[in-house]
């Protein structure tokens, strides 16, 4: 997929001028979060629980090679098939491949990140293959032509009269817009493909070394249709999701609904093992499992970065992050957004292209507090900030002058005297420039802060006032 | 009791009334208030902005600055955060700066949590006739845990009735460098914090926090919404004049 | 090509991680020997029914044996149920479902019959599987695919009956551990597939507004037996 993340201040403004956007956007941040915090408050533990969650993510990652070789042998034992891709090419070519062998020529998606962040869908549609994404969010914005908006629900930026107009235009069916009239026309229209897909293509929520299985959460179905009636299925599944053990996916399970919809269990939760088992009459026939690693192990060479890979795509802190909810998840520009697309963006996609994305947030925390596995959310995001600005590796691309006027203003932070200096200076500028507190002339970088907001001009510092003050305390005087 | 003032840099020279405040509440609370030469900043800004070898450099400054004091109290949750939480992170492979950084770090205080917890003063003989409403902070309050302290305080300023709003755990968006590098988002945020506060109908905005005040008292004053925005140290210190 | 990817992203790992020991105990339950912790039959139906109507499903709780036809009729005629697909299983045929399914003029289709299979269910009416346990904390059903048991009996036709047994129930997800632990010694691995079923298929993904029966069913009817109407022969 594209990157278009440098287009973040941008798209911002656009959101923040869009009404439905942002009735939309405040929505779901009341909805979801309300729902999150209740089911968390009604557990016996929840800290003990999410503490749980962060331990299983590390020890996971901590012994991946032992991990994915387990899972490996236990997949080809139910008889599936591993492939492994180190770039998002190698993943889609190994899925055209597939298809092209065995003439594939419809494909039904169930709602992956993984699948976007390769860009599945072009390879395949270049090839000549009809891809159908089934979510009814993802099948929205397919129809729409735009990418997710939102971890959980892609196409919550849409009205339904939004929906009713593209299902008209698209679908050639007649306009409606209550919610169950749309939801039924994808379920008619999609039911049709289900039943002549040659193939599924699925994510995974966790894959479980133990027993070699992959684990899928969803609330409409489309997800079991994916991996039930069409013969193959293929999973695209990113390294770090493989977990030990069953145990381990207890804790998940009790985590993950929990955070991103507030709900106890998503409706359905499957766990697949393989391929149909002789004697079964549904099931696919084939089951292809594709690890993914797209950069990921680079991020794991990073200790400090490599909790960036513990998310299990919950979408909650996109929920409470107060930028998130003003901008929506395209200003993101890329598949991942809010504060977690904020960090692993630049981790995956060229650093300099994404560079803006660390720093478009006001480190409030919210995020770190309901991430279920306990990321250090706001301590990623200044490290990636200082890996994109000091990190000769990283090749950031932050411009030279904003990077020097930060280091000459330290420097004069740690030269008492001429920090006194220039700050006394300033304020003899400044009487020139204000006048009854408005300025006349604003330094460009505070002229867009200025617009709505008074800017103060420097005062007489308490340095200068501090002795008379001082004299005033010592002799009792405390009063204002 | 010996403490020594830690005035932030935006303190020091757009807000120095807030530490004067500081500096009279702490007195009143029965302290001793010195005022370390040399003192500059706590090098946040270095630190967010990802130059972390700057921000070294400032946080040597700094830590040089205080190395006699005892205790040290300042007007800001974010500069107390920075030294207690980041210090020790920046200095992890300078373990003897890290170890003054963590030391200072036990010895350094917001002002409400040093009156409440350290010096266990609640009444500072404020008076003030108003509504008003508190600011949690993110850095106040997620950051160093600190909510119930400055209600603590306002309850006990005579004649001042304490109010919340909605949604007082949403950041008012500020955000430092955010705010600048992305000022119509930012403008948007503090816009509904403003609405809320508003809805309250609070005479008097408060916070322990320099920066959301900045942010918000900059918004009200603009718009002209005669709500006026005052750091805590000033209502404390407030006789009702 | 594949083969030296793997390597290539083994190696990249390893050298990632400073290539840590493999540890087989990783592998271990924390738990290994637990028994299935299932909660008494005489306890009361209550609190799983509460769930189970939160989430809008339909809860009958059968207490005698004989009441089980009148309640399977009942829901065969509410949903005017012309063709359904039922699982083949030994609870399902001690209560003589395909029996009760006939006398209400029902089509039963084949669950072992591979061919045409799709075909035909995309026509049923109605599935009626035996879950394996439920979940009481939050409703859940849990049901497994083997011969017999076609997966699309609980997704495909817009009307689900799970029929359960009062001996059936478990706590918390964390209790299904010790019960998949007993099928991986018992069958050497896991079935071909698990789903937990938490209420009838939904979707919220216009404008948040709740909707049921995106994909799967939009009806999902849980049959209930308390201990005096489980069959003898089960």
């Amino acid at each position: 997929m594209q990157v278009r993340c440098l287009e973040f201040s941008k798209r911002a403004q656009e959101a923040l001028l869009d009404e439905r956007l942002q009735r939309n956007l405040q929505r779901i941040g009341v909805r979801f979060k309300l729902g999150r915090d209740m089911a968390f408050a009604a557990l016996e533990d929840p800290e003990g629980l999410r503490d749980l969650g962060r331990a299983i993510k590390e020890k996971s990652l901590a012994n991946l090679p032992f991990l994915l070789e387990t899972l490996e042998a236990k997949v080809k034992e139910a008889g599936g098939v591993v492939h492994w891709a180190r770039t998002a090419q190698e993943a889609c070519s190994i899925v055209g491949d597939l298809a092209r062998d065995r003439g594939v020529r419809t494909v039904v998606k169930g709602k992956s990140m993984v699948t976007e962040e390769i860009g599945l869908n072009q390879t395949l549609q270049a090839q000549g293959i009809e891809v159908w994404e089934t979510d009814l969010g993802e099948f929205i914005i397919q129809l729409a032509g735009e990418p997710p908006s939102h971890i959980i629900g892609p196409a919550v930026h849409k009205s339904k009269d939004q929906i009713a107009e593209l299902f008209a235009e698209k679908l050639g069916v007649a306009r409606v817009e209550a919610p169950e009239e749309l939801t039924r026309i994808a379920r008619e229209t999609l039911r049709e493909k289900f039943v002549g897909a040659d193939m599924g293509i699925t994510g995974a929520n966790a894959a479980v070394a133990e027993t070699g299985s992959i684990v899928l959460l969803e609330n409409e179905g489309n997800i079991r249709l994916s991996v039930t009636l069409p013969r193959i299925h293929v999973a695209v599944v990113g390294i770090e999701k493989v977990i030990p053990t069953l145990d381990d996916l207890a804790v998940i399970l009790a985590l993950l609904p929990r955070s991103a919809t507030g709900q106890k269990l998503s409706s359905y939760t499957s766990i697949i093992t393989g391929p149909r088992r002789p004697g079964e009459v549904d099931g696919p026939q084939e089951f292809h499992l594709i690890l993914l690693d797209n950069g990921r192990s680079r991020i794991l060479a990073d200790p400090d970065r490599r909790q960036s890979l513990y998310c299990l795509r919950c979408g909650s802190c996109l929920n409470v992050c107060p930028v998130y909810r003003k901008v929506g998840g395209h200003s993101y520009g890329w598949v991942y957004s809010g504060p977690i697309g904020a960090v692993i963006t630049p981790q995956l996609v060229p650093p300099r292209l994404a560079r803006d994305l660390p720093f478009a947030s006001t480190l409030c925390g919210a995020c770190a507090e309901v991430c279920p596995v306990k990321i250090e959310l706001p301590k990623l995001l200044l490290i990636m900030r200082q890996r994109l600005t000091e990190d000769p590796n990283f090749d950031g691309g932050i411009p030279l002058m904003v990077r020097l006027a930060a280091r000459f203003h330290g420097w004069l932070l740690t030269h008492y005297s001429l920090y006194r200096l220039a700050m006394e200076g300033a304020r003899a500028a400044s009487k020139f420039l204000v006048h009854d507190g408005r300025w006349a002339w604003l330094p460009p970088a505070l002229s867009g802060w200025a617009r709505k907001r008074h800017v103060p001009a420097p005062t007489r510092s308490f340095s200068r006032t501090w002795p008379s003050l001082k004299r005033k305390l010592a002799q009792g005087g405390t009063g204002s | 009791m010996k403490v020594a003032l830690f005035v932030p840099c935006m303190v020091q020279d757009f807000h120095p009334q807030v530490a004067e405040a500081t500096a009279r509440v702490l007195a009143r609370a029965g302290m001793s208030v010195q005022y370390p030469k040399g003192q500059t900043c706590c090098g946040q800004l270095q630190y967010k902005s990802g130059n972390w070898k700057s921000a070294r450099a400032v946080a040597r400054h700094f830590l040089q600055v205080f190395q006699g004091c005892e205790t040290v109290v300042a007007p800001s949750g974010s500069c107390v955060n920075m030294v207690r939480k980041y210090y020790p992170e920046l200095f992890r492979d300078e373990p003897l700066w890290r170890d003054r950084a963590v030391d200072l770090g036990k010895r350094l205080f917001e002002l409400t949590e040093f009156l409440v917890r350290v010096a266990q003063v609640e009444e500072l003989g404020a008076r003030w006739e108003t509504k008003a409403v508190y600011h949690d902070s993110c850095q106040v309050y997620r950051a160093l845990g600190i909510h119930r302290e400055p209600r603590l305080l306002l309850s006990r300023v005579q004649g001042l009735e304490l109010v919340e709003m909605e949604q007082a755990d949403v950041c008012c968006g500020f955000g430092g460098s955010f705010s600048l590098q992305f000022p119509a988002v930012s403008e948007a945020m503090v816009a509904e914090k403003v609405s809320h506060i508003l809805a309250t109908g609070a005479q008097l905005l408060v916070s322990a926090e320099i920066s959301c005040l900045m942010n918000i008292g900059g918004y009200l004053r603009k718009q002209g919404h005669g709500v006026e925005a005052l750091h805590i140290a000033q209502v404390l210190a407030h006789r009702g004049e | 090509m594949s083969i030296s990817s793997r390597d290539k992203i083994l190696s990249a790992v390893e050298l990632a991680l400073g290539f840590p020991p493999r540890d087989p105990s990783l592998l271990e339950s924390r738990a290994p020997t637990q028994e299935v912790p299932w909660i008494p039959a005489e306890e009361p139906w209550e609190p799983l029914k509460k769930e189970l109507e939160a989430l809008s499903a339909v809860f009958h709780e059968v207490e005698r044996l004989e009441e089980f036809p009148g309640v399977l009729g009942a829901i065969l005629r509410e949903h005017e149920v012309r063709r359904a697909l039922f699982w083949e299983h030994p609870l399902l045929e001690a209560l003589e479902v395909r029996g009760l399914l006939g006398a209400e003029a029902v089509e039963v289709l084949d669950p072992r019959k591979a061919e045409g299979f799709v075909g035909q269910v995309a026509r049923a009416d109605l599935g009626i599987t035996a879950a394996e346990c439920a979940i009481v904390e939050s409703g859940a059903l849990m049901v497994r695919a083997s011969q017999g048991w076609p997966r699309a009996a609980s997704l495909l036709p817009p009307v689900h009956v799970a029929i359960l047994t009062a001996r059936q129930r478990l706590r918390t997800v964390g209790d299904l551990v010790p019960l998949w632990r007993q099928w991986l010694s018992t069958e050497g691995q896991l079935p071909s597939g698990i789903h937990l079923i938490t209420g009838p298929s939904r979707t919220a993904d216009i404008e948040l507004t709740l909707v049921l029966g995106a994909h799967g069913p939009k009806v999902l009817h849980v049959v209930a037996l308390d201990p005096g109407a489980i069959p003898e022969s089960t």
